[in-house]
């Protein structure tokens, strides 16, 4: 990586003796500076934590229903209350949390990979392969999301190959991200695409080239590198939108099936209650949006961090 | 940049070929026709009649021929009849009795949200840190993290249940009160809280990208220049940092042009206002696949067509921009 | 600082003109007629029709068929009908909606009407053509014995042109439904019909088939349709008849629509404007909004009292709720609107009295279909076990919150009363230990994890159904109670219709448990799905509704029996049997009865809803809303 220049040597002896920061520590520091974006990957961090650690902090089953303890207060018993099954609150809440972070890590860092991969291969490679790698992009982005997700929904629901890969308690869950990254892949090529083309015109790519570095290598040590900026913002960003993007399928009877708790379908079930127990519907939704809330926060942050334009 | 429109043209036409294909194909994927479910509702019938009334809507060929007099008569301008939503209603007019209500809708939805959520991005970008820059960024945070359905409904419980006989109550959802005929102030009313709940999240987000797009202008040079050649504040930022801070609200704007048309589903399904975007959620789920097609078609055209402009806008607003 | 300014002074005016627009706007939305008792508030002047408090109506008279006198010209009032789905269509001949059925009642009067204490009552004519008062009667000798039932259309029927309706209009109906060009929903029963004779200008006699035309239609086919449509008729030895056959006749305007195809007839402007003879003419139907309706004067059966009607379509549960709170709708019918998982909301905004809702049992019946060729539920001691670890008076009395009762057989009580018999009934009640105990006997043992295997093999099944509130409620339910006495229950929620396609998993029996509703008929006869041959299979091109597999041949002959005869006396024994040999076999296990939910407010009165497929406006003409 390339070494910083320190602000403000003193003497030669400093200049000589003063530690180099790496490009990596640099951005941490500017990171640092962005108070909001700390809170925010703190908060992101407990949830992961709480969410991860599910089976082992939380009080009851999330399934287990218990018909007469229905719509319970909160109590020293089920510190949330239960809901309309007698199921603890809390203990689902924990789980759905699990459930719906990791289907929207998991599709974020897939369409992340999938989208970097078409974008710099369209970008470096010029020709056909560009052609046709973005113009299906593009037809991507024309088609109907909602069609395509009924469709590929029932589609995938079916299909014997789905089931035995993920096993069929999990089948759900895979057509879920399936479609999260089918439908994100596109804005981050388009992105790396982008940055591409105008990064293969430089100087250290063609420094490279003239050092017999193959396309492939150019590609992935070159190239993706210093794309990463645009690609970690846009993904941290896509994680928000993934979220609440689980919740609306849930609301339109496409997203994970029960007795699987997921804070979208928590959210929509207890959207048919808001007459009865309106905070049934304000866990999952507190929830939903602390999530998106830190994750934004997240990528503001990093996006000041990674834009070497701004001041230390 | 003639034949750069040209070029484009072309590539439209192929594309919605490709589309049009591609999702006729898909759809046939999808198992299920319009008649499935009708004996569930009436036990006596036969499949012998099933065939019979899938027949007369012409589903006993095979999709590739279906394809092709389905392409045949679109050129002439016979778009198909719906099987499902409105049944034996011509796919173009069940199409333009819908198209008016979810343009209006999503129009009065842009354009407040653009009203919003610039001048606020400016103010916030101008003012940054100060408690109204904090306000702003946590409200549209705020916005951002809120699911569109569960806001609906809130929004609707306040102002039609908790605030009812109050000078502040409004409609639970429809267009206009029926048989009222047309009364302005009725239709706004009606307006207000779809257009707030779809406004909420546009301008949580194009209120930020405003602001980010704002300042990285005003940390410019030419921003330093302009200023150190005695131009009033107001002249700086307006004529020279605006205008460039402009261009990628454009790529927003392009990106929402393809929403008039399609709609918005849920809010739409929440408020029962009669646009496309419920009207397509039907005709799927109902495998009313005439409308389904026609609306796709429609749809990618228009998506395609506002990318069009969006680029053709680009080359307008940024001199260095040139196509070949 | 001068921008600054600007911008501040721009989002400040924002923020007042929004509120203001609300403020300045008229009142709201009133209620139609003078408010009710419970609310406080007096009712609000609407801009554009003054609400005049309405005269105090004269006592309408028990609802009777003979035609009233002429009562008082209506006060202008308006009554607004929530549905949560739009008709794809007013022709009463196409589509099968129960959104367009409610709209359809309004708009026609029917020959014959099946009301909310379960009688078939006349409307639109005479009297109901029965074997019993000579209305119907066996004509013929051997193989062209027929069943003939004549129909006498009651004077004053008219359609709302003014064109009096008359048997000419029933001959057309009987032409168009059996064209088979004419997309008709379900023609089952008409299609059985050889001729409808118009004696003269009120009596139409439709004659059945009698054993030869029947043969010879399953042949040949009949008018244009195929013979395949009449295959169940290949070796007919009786006269055709029907357990419903007074229900045949039926009446379209012939002078407007012989004039229109039949392939056109979907498309034509009858579909979406239609002229019908019932107590409300169209006005108006914006697309995906609500359907106007203006009282017909003329109604022969009595003016309605209620002046408009307008049908608005709600399509957002929450929503309708919330309409129903601020007080905006009158009635929310049964279609797609609030059902039993939102009766506690229901009953408090009873308590408020403003509105009443209504929990009518109905004949729909929601049930289990085990799929008899599964390895487990092939052996009939584990589909009891299953029947005994079901908690279904749980059920009623936690998901259906004590609104509706368990069902034990495919006839509910009182649909129809001569056939319902505990007495030929196997019960069974919530018993886990005895299902324990079945399953034991069945060879089954508990594996390390609880679950039970058997050859190797766990008892693990999957439950599909739709992704309905209530469903999914349900099904969790059961599978905890299943996992109690051992049973892995998978579950599968099929958003949509895709428990019902034909590629679904009903039809192709790729099923192991199906859960979902039956409409049921106020006739036991379900030959549908009781007798083998309706297994639907690749070899009979996947007809039959006997999606369990059911094969037992003492069943057939009793099925086959109880469609072809048409006393009561016969019958009786026959489903007494039938009910004895399906509960003591359990191919299906009944869960419950299916509850319509309806709302309206507390003052309309003579609102009579039925739990059949009658929908809530058929007596609309008699509604009244008292102030």
């Amino acid at each position: 990586m390339a070494t910083a220049v320190q602000p403000y040597p003193r003497d030669e002896e400093e200049v000589l003796t003063l530690p180099e920061l790496s490009q990596w520590a640099l951005i941490w520091r500017r990171f640092r500076r962005h108070h909001l974006g700390l809170a925010g990957l703190a908060l992101l961090g407990a949830l992961f934590i709480v969410a991860y650690l599910a089976p082992v902090l939380a009080p009851y089953d999330p399934t287990a229903i218990d018909l007469n303890a229905q719509f319970a207060y909160p109590s020293a018993q089920h510190w949330l209350g239960t809901d309309e099954l007698g199921r603890d609150i809390l203990s689902r809440l924990m789980y759905a949390s699990r459930v719906t972070l990791s289907v929207a890590l998991v599709s974020t860092l897939l369409t992340a990979l999938v989208g970097t991969a078409v974008g710099a291969i369209a970008g470096y490679g010029g020709g056909w392969v560009e052609i046709i790698l973005m113009r299906t992009a593009d037809i991507m982005l024309a088609m109907p999301t909602l069609l395509l997700l009924l469709v590929l929904s029932k589609m995938l629901r079916e299909m014997e190959g789905v089931k035995a890969l993920f096993g069929a308690e999990n089948v759900s869950l895979a057509v879920i991200v399936i479609i999260l990254v089918l439908f994100g892949w596109m804005r981050v090529a388009r992105l790396v695409h982008g940055s591409v083309l105008s990064l293969r015109e430089r100087e250290f790519v063609e420094a490279a080239r003239a050092l017999g570095a193959s396309p492939a290598r150019i590609i992935l040590v070159h190239l993706v590198p210093n794309t990463f900026a645009p690609i970690i913002v846009a993904s941290t960003l896509g994680f928000g939108e993934r979220v609440i993007l689980e919740s609306t399928l849930s609301f339109l009877g496409l997203g994970i099936t029960p007795p699987h708790p997921s804070l979208g379908n928590m959210l929509s079930e207890a959207q048919g209650y808001m007459f009865r127990n309106p905070l049934l519907a304000v866990y999952p939704g507190m929830v939903i949006f602390l999530t998106v809330l830190a994750i934004n926060f997240l990528g503001d942050a990093l996006r000041d961090a990674l834009d070497p334009r701004m001041k230390v | 940049m003639g034949t750069f429109l040209l070029r484009r043209l072309i590539q439209t036409v192929v594309l919605l070929l490709i589309i049009s294909a591609f999702v006729f194909f898909l759809i046939n994927l999808a198992p299920g026709g319009p008649f499935d479910a009708l004996v569930f509702g009436s036990p006596r019938v036969s499949q012998a009649h099933l065939e019979r009334l899938n027949q007369l809507i012409g589903l006993d060929k095979p999709w590739y021929i279906r394809y092709f007099s389905w392409l045949r008569n679109v050129v002439v301008g016979d778009w198909g009849t719906s099987w499902g939503v409105a049944y034996g209603q011509p796919v173009l007019t069940v199409i333009a009795e819908r198209l008016p209500a979810t343009v209006l809708l999503m129009g009065t939805a842009l354009l407040l949200s653009l009203l919003i959520a610039l001048p606020i991005g400016i103010y916030s970008a101008l003012r940054q840190y100060s408690w109204v820059d904090y306000v702003v960024t946590a409200l549209s945070f705020f916005g951002i993290a809120m699911p569109t359905f569960w806001f609906g409904i809130m929004l609707i419980i306040i102002f039609a249940v908790v605030l009812k006989d109050t000078p502040f109550q409004l409609p639970t959802g429809g267009m206009m009160t029926p048989g009222m005929g047309f009364d302005l102030a009725d239709r706004v009313r009606h307006l207000i809280l779809p257009v707030a709940v779809l406004s909420l999240f546009n301008v949580a987000q194009w209120s930020r990208f405003m602001r980010s797009s704002m300042l990285e202008i005003l940390n410019q040079d030419y921003m330093r220049t302009a200023r150190a050649k005695g131009l009033r504040e107001q002249v700086v930022i307006l004529k020279h940092g605006l205008r460039n801070a402009l261009i990628p609200i454009i790529t927003i704007i392009g990106l929402e042009i393809p929403a008039l048309v399609s709609g918005a589903v849920v809010t739409e399904f929440i408020f029962s206002w009669p646009g496309m975007g419920q009207v397509f959620f039907q005709a799927v789920f109902a495998s009313d696949w005439p409308v389904v097609q026609g609306i796709v078609v429609i749809t990618a055209c228009v998506v395609i067509l506002s990318n069009l402009l969006a680029d053709i806008l680009y080359a307008v607003a940024d001199p260095r921009i040139r196509y070949s | 600082m001068r921008p600054s300014r600007v911008l501040l002074t721009f989002i400040a005016v924002l923020a007042l003109v929004l509120p203001s627009l609300a403020a300045c706007a008229p009142a709201p939305a009133p209620t139609p007629t003078p408010a009710p008792k419970a609310a406080e508030k007096p009712a609000e002047a609407k801009p554009a029709e003054q609400a005049k408090p309405a005269p105090t109506p004269t006592p309408v008279p028990a609802p009777s068929p003979t035609p009233t006198v002429a009562a008082k010209p209506a006060a202008p009032s308006r009554l607004v009908i929530v549905m949560g789905q739009q008709p794809d269509t007013l022709h009463p001949g196409i589509g099968s909606m129960m959104a367009k059925t409610e709209v359809e009642y309004a708009l026609f009067a029917w020959p014959v009407v099946f009301n909310d204490k379960g009688e078939y009552i006349p409307w639109g004519v005479e009297q109901v053509p029965t074997l019993d008062n000579g209305g119907a009667r066996f004509v013929g000798e051997g193989d062209d014995r027929h069943l003939e039932v004549t129909y006498k259309i009651k004077k004053g029927n008219k359609w709302h042109d003014g064109t009096p309706v008359t048997a000419k209009d029933m001959r057309y109906q009987w032409e168009l439904y059996l064209d088979p060009k004419f997309p008709i929903a379900d023609r089952s029963l008409i299609q059985k019909v050889y001729d409808v004779t118009v004696v003269d200008e009120q009596t139409a006699v439709y004659k059945f088939m009698s054993a030869r035309q029947a043969r010879e239609a399953a042949q040949k086919g009949f008018r244009g349709l195929d013979a395949k449509e009449y295959a169940d008729f290949k070796d007919q030895k009786d006269p055709v008849v029907d357990p419903l056959y007074w229900t045949v006749g039926g009446y379209l305007p012939s002078h407007i629509l012989s004039k229109i195809p039949a392939d056109q007839q979907e498309a034509s402007e009858f579909a979406r404007k239609p002229i019908g003879n019932g107590p409300y003419k169209f006005k108006e139907w914006v697309p995906d909004q609500s359907i106007t309706l203006e009282a017909n004067p003329d109604f022969f059966l009595g003016a309605p009292k209620i002046q408009t009607v307008v049908f608005r379509i709600i399509k957002d549960t929450n929503a309708q709720l919330a309409a129903l709170q601020a007080g905006e709708v009158d009635v929310v019918t049964q279609v797609q609107g609030p059902d039993l998982d939102k009766a506690p909301e229901l009953d408090r905004l009873a308590a408020q009295g403003t509105y009443k809702p209504y929990y009518i049992p109905g004949t729909p019946w929601e049930h289990i279909d085990f799929n008899l060729d599964n390895e487990h539920l092939k052996d009939v001691r584990v589909r009891k076990a299953i029947a005994h670890a079901i908690n279904r008076e749980q059920l009623v009395e936690k998901v259906l919150y004590g609104k509706s009762r368990v069902a034990h057989s495919w006839i509910m009580p009182g649909s129809p009363a001569w056939a319902y018999d505990e007495s030929c009934l196997v019960k069974y009640e919530y018993n886990p230990e005895k299902a324990k105990q079945l399953l034991a006997e069945a060879g089954y043992k508990p594996g390390p994890d609880g679950i039970l295997v058997k050859d190797g093999k766990k008892l693990t099944l999957k439950l599909s159904t739709t992704d309905a509130a209530l469903r999914k409620t349900t099904a969790q339910i059961i599978q905890q109670q299943l996992k109690q006495v051992g049973i892995d229950l998978q579950l599968e929620f099929l958003p949509g219709r895709g428990l019902f396609e034909t590629k679904g998993p009903l039809r192709q029996r790729t099923f192991e448990l199906g859960m979902y509703t039956w409409l049921s008929l106020p006739d036991p006869d379900r030959i549908d799905y009781m007798h083998s041959k309706n297994i639907p299979s690749p070899a009979n091109n996947f007809t039959g509704n006997n999606f369990p597999g059911w094969r037992n041949p003492k069943a057939d002959q009793l099925a086959v029996r109880g469609s072809q005869s048409l006393s009561e006396k016969e019958r009786k024994p026959i489903y007494c049997e039938l009910q004895r040999l399906w509960t003591d076999e359990l191919p299906v296990l009944p869960l419950f009865q299916r509850v319509v939910v309806t709302v309206a407010r507390a003052n309309l009165e003579n609102y009579r809803p039925t739990g059949s497929s009658t929908p809530e406006t058929w007596n609309i003409h008699e509604w009244v809303l008292r102030s």
